[in-house]
């Protein structure tokens, strides 16, 4: 009976069942006593971690060599892995977390499934010896005990999504994939393509939404008294208008409603495009959602005068309805601080994202990159790309790629950018605005034409009990 | 499980840390004043310990889900410690108390007007005249003393000045005079810069000449900009001895009010604004310059002098005057997202939440109750004055006991120390209880399952599985409006702190004592 149990630093690999420097205890019958624990679902909803609780692992492994020098230079290589993982886990430059690589007997995976060693449990030690260690004959060094926590139980073999087909910028697509679903939410790394220095030399701050599909809701067929729709067409309004809300006075006063959704989600966050066309005039909005032959006023959300640009605004979290039969709209409800000066305010676009699970469903804000300064003002091919790094990082990353040599420059972001899916399906949609002008409502090229991308989704196959 | 955890150049500035996937013990806190602490700990090596402990600036921390901020603040206490740093924000409400304020708004109390003695004015003649400053601004010529203008005039002043170093000049005055005296004689408003020891004219806005009669009236001017500003009376003629009685003519200014702003009401938010233009115009990374979420309680505020007092401390007095209906609504300021200052009345923005308690903790006690008051204000001249007294009937039918309490407002308006007693017994008719709740869950009235951060102070929390008692929807016991609130990430666990917290109830608690560097208004007449 074979168990795979490996440690690996990203150069050196311990093998702790290869019987020859390492072997795992065994029953009797030859059967390696040691089981990974299997992690519960975590109580902290802190990202960068994953849905699963870490968990802590106990190995007991015999150390041996042909000499006892030889047993105790394995048993120092051994010392040296738990002191990478400690300085990986405190994020000293240049050291990979160390991995725990693992393979049941019987297994059907064909290979490794891994995770991240974190470092010591409390004060113990990551590695004890016994206490014969310096017998007389130690070519034998028996009951190592290795402690430590694990994260990331178990990532496997990669599943690389089709690439979609390219797509405006604030349009939803989804991402399909035909292979068998992952056992369990997995992390994924998303590239996002169609960017390039020469036509597109700064990307926007921006907002990715991904889970279940988002949906567009074209603010301008919300109209209402004092809500008008007006076209925009020259500044690139996604269906060629936008909803303008005219004040006549400083109370509040609501728009028309959105498209009736129907839905069970646990939760509804709705982002938008907006412009506060006054250089003076500041703006409460609220959302106001019809259901269950209720009004519910979500929070307001300040809009300021600091630019008379389109901006990205969250507007908020709208509670869910408990069956997809029970429907729901929305309503913007709109303040200005003074009619003084005519002021106005558009909305272009509402996206709308249901949210069930909030590992997989999420809006992840990312800043902005200027492409030239990291990468020359050639004509290149750049990727923005969302990175779970899960096994090579204790951080995720937000960067730009220059594809044709792996070039990065990153970026700084807001909610966690670790992409999860249950697998089969996922919904994308990347909001951004400006671009060759910053009065264009989408994120437009050197030509003035909205950018097209196109994504692909590399999903690392999660297991919290391998198969 | 989507909660980030990073730190930021500055509020809109790049992001330079994600502590999410190695921070510990994750705790953060709110209270009515917006997001209040922060704290954990994160393993580092030395060097990047010290980055943080030493990096300049004051970086911002922020939690965010999605895009919503579940705790924003500013990285005050960073500190060093074995294995790695421990991390200590504080919200942005901290910039209210940042740097202090001094500025005059609004005056209605004679006992700051001086008599000008004629070391600050050459044509000042204060022994010539008599002064009184009881409730009125009065000067009358003495019998026997020479008056007029041969040589220079021979006036007698009364003044007023903004305090030292205010942010704020005089704009305005609105008063009632009566006037009597024959002719020669002039009453005038005249307005100066500099101090009243050394002023600079500038212009006379008003004045009344005298016709040997009765002349009354009631004046609202407006000026520029000004340091100080003098009511005065002189004989504009050739020197001639006064003859008459002494009282026989006089000046007498009464129901004066000196403002800084040309309004003919001032309002808590455009003081507020005040603060926000101050404050942001001082520390521009700490608060935002929009005013965009400050309301306005429509009540005039007749004395607003403040000295050296903080932002915070202001507004603090602001939202305790309540508004102008009826019962007057409690207010709050607080900064939350884009460290806007928020100014409203309290719960106005409240959610409605559900809990299920496991382990309730309420004690109530009537030591809070007081359902009856009358305020105590002032006369202009500082005496004090009692308004009538008032009381909530059902709340003392339903405890069968009067707890009255006697409100000091400082003001000499009726009006406004009648809405501050009003206020008060709207706040204190039903005590609030003693009580902590702590839950994993919010549910809202759907039923659907929210993450516990999303309560916030100024919500309202029902626990679903305690009784329902007598009395109003909010009756402080069952359900109630949240004051503070504590999270704690690793074990996914909020605390909902109501009003008035147990006294055995570990509870987040900044005492603004500690922070403020002097406490104290200029007329502090209690």
């Amino acid at each position: 009976m074979t168990v795979v149990l490996k440690l690996y630093d990203g150069s050196t690999t311990l093998n702790l069942n290869d019987l020859t420097n390492y072997a795992l205890p065994t029953d009797d019958n030859g059967t390696p006593l040691w089981a990974p624990t299997v992690p519960m679902l975590s109580e902290s909803p802190l990202s960068g971690r994953g849905p699963y609780e870490d968990t802590i692992e106990e190995i007991e492994v015999h150390v041996r060599g042909s000499t006892g020098a030889n047993a105790l230079a394995a048993y120092a290589a051994l010392a040296t892995m738990m002191e990478t993982a400690l300085r990986a886990q405190k994020g000293e430059g240049g050291i990979a977390p160390v991995r725990l690589q693992y393979r049941p007997h019987n297994s059907s995976l064909g290979a490794d499934v891994q995770a991240v060693v974190l470092g010591r449990v409390g004060m113990d030690q990551m590695i004890t010896a016994p206490p014969d260690l310096n017998r007389a004959d130690n070519k034998e060094i028996s009951g190592v005990r290795l402690r430590f926590w694990v994260r990331w139980k178990w990532i496997g073999a990669d599943d690389t999504w089709s690439t979609s087909s390219a797509t405006d910028i604030g349009t939803p697509v989804t991402l399909t994939d035909a292979s068998t679903p992952p056992q369990s939410t997995s992390p994924c790394k998303l590239n996002i393509s169609g960017f390039n220095p020469s036509t597109t030399p700064t990307l926007s701050a921006g907002v990715l939404l991904v889970g279940v599909l988002p949906m567009a809701q074209a603010a301008e067929s919300m109209t209402a008294s004092k809500y008008t729709s007006v076209s925009d067409t020259t500044n690139k309004a996604k269906s060629g208008s936008v909803l303008r809300y005219t004040p006549t006075d400083t109370a509040f006063n609501l728009s028309g409603a959105s498209t009736t959704y129907n839905g069970a989600a646990r939760h509804w966050l709705v982002y938008a495009t907006v412009r506060n066309n006054s250089g003076s005039a500041t703006w409460r909005i609220r959302m106001a959602q019809t259901a269950l032959g209720k009004l519910i006023y979500a929070p307001e959300v300040p809009i300021d005068a600091s630019i008379t640009t389109p901006r990205i605004v969250c507007l908020g979290v709208l509670a869910g309805m408990e069956q997809s039969t029970q429907q729901f709209t929305i309503k913007l409800d709109i303040a200005a601080s003074t009619t003084s000066g005519s002021p106005t305010l558009d909305i272009d676009t509402l996206y709308i994202l249901p949210v069930h699970n909030d590992e997989v469903s999420k809006a992840i804000q990312f800043e902005s990159i200027d492409l030239v300064g990291a990468f020359s003002a050639s004509s290149t091919s750049v990727s923005l790309v969302f990175d779970d790094r899960v096994l090579t990082s204790l951080t995720p990353a937000v960067y730009a790629l220059k594809v044709s040599n792996s070039d990065k420059v990153d970026t700084g972001y807001k909610t966690d950018p670790i992409i999860f899916t249950e697998g089969g399906a996922l919904g994308a949609c990347l909001i951004m605005t400006g671009g060759n002008s910053t009065a264009h409502w989408l994120f437009t090229n050197s030509s003035g034409t909205v950018v097209q991308v196109q994504y692909q989704l590399v999903l690392h196959n999660a297991y919290i009990s391998t198969p | 499980m989507s909660l980030q955890l990073g730190i930021y150049e500055s509020a809109t500035g790049n992001m330079w840390r994600d502590l999410s996937g190695i921070a510990r013990g994750l705790k953060f806190s709110a209270n009515r004043h917006g997001y209040l602490s922060l704290n954990c700990e994160a393993p580092m090596s030395m060097i990047e310990s010290f980055q943080v402990f030493d990096r300049p600036g004051l970086p911002h921390v922020e939690v965010n889900w999605n895009g919503i901020v579940a705790w924003a603040g500013r990285l005050e206490d960073p500190a060093v410690m074995a294995g790695g740093v421990r991390i200590g924000a504080l919200g942005y409400q901290r910039a209210m108390y940042d740097v202090p304020y001094t500025a005059l708004w609004s005056d209605t109390s004679v006992d700051d007007w001086v008599i000008i003695p004629e070391t600050w004015k050459s044509d000042a003649r204060p022994d010539r005249f008599t002064f009184d400053n009881n409730n009125r601004l009065y000067v009358t010529p003495n019998v026997g003393s020479t008056h007029g203008t041969t040589t220079s005039p021979k006036v007698g002043f009364w003044g007023y000045e903004i305090p030292s170093g205010s942010a704020r000049q005089i704009v305005a005055i609105s008063f009632d005079y009566a006037f009597l005296a024959p002719s020669n004689w002039v009453g005038a408003l005249s307005t100066f810069t500099g101090s009243l020891s050394s002023p600079t004219f500038s212009t006379s806005p008003w004045s009344v000449n005298g016709s040997g009669a009765l002349q009354t009236g009631t004046q609202s001017v407006t000026f520029t900009a000004c340091d100080a500003v003098m009511f005065y009376l002189y004989f504009n003629a050739a020197d001639a001895a006064y003859t008459p009685q002494t009282g026989d003519n006089y000046l007498r200014i009464t129901n004066v009010r000196v403002k800084t702003t040309t309004s003919a009401s001032l309002y808590a938010d455009e003081v507020a604004r005040a603060l926000v233009s101050y404050v942001s115009g001082i520390n521009s990374g700490q608060l935002s310059s929009t005013t965009a979420l400050i309301e306005s309680p429509t009540l005039d505020l007749k004395d607003e002098v403040y000295e050296d007092l903080l932002p915070g401390d202001i507004l603090e007095r602001l939202v305790g005057l309540g508004d102008n209906q009826t019962p007057p609504r409690r207010w709050e300021w607080a900064i939350w997202e884009k460290q806007m200052l928020a100014l409203r009345p309290r719960a106005s923005q409240a959610l409605e939440w559900f809990v299920d308690v496991s382990a309730p903790e309420l004690e109530r006690t009537i030591d809070m109750l007081r359902n009856s008051a009358y305020a105590v204000y002032q006369e202009a001249s500082g005496r004090n004055l009692r308004t009538a007294v008032s009381a909530d009937t059902f709340s003392v039918s339903r405890y069968a006991i009067t707890r009255r309490e006697a409100v000091p407002v400082s003001t000499t308006s009726s009006t406004q120390a009648t809405t501050n007693r009003d206020a008060f017994i709207a706040d204190r008719k039903d005590p609030p209880p003693r009580a902590g709740l702590e839950f994993k869950d919010l549910f809202d009235q759907f039923g659907n399952r929210w993450p516990p951060w999303f309560l916030r102070p100024s919500h309202i929390v029902t626990a679903r599985n305690l009784p329902a008692t007598l009395g109003p929807s909010v009756d402080r016991i069952r359900s109630f409006v949240v004051d503070e609130t504590e999270m704690d990430v690793d074990r996914n666990r909020a605390k909902a702190i109501p009003e008035t917290p147990l006294a055995s109830l570990e509870t987040v608690v900044v005492e603004n004592n500690d922070r403020r560097s002097n406490d104290r208004r200029s007329n502090d007449r209690r």
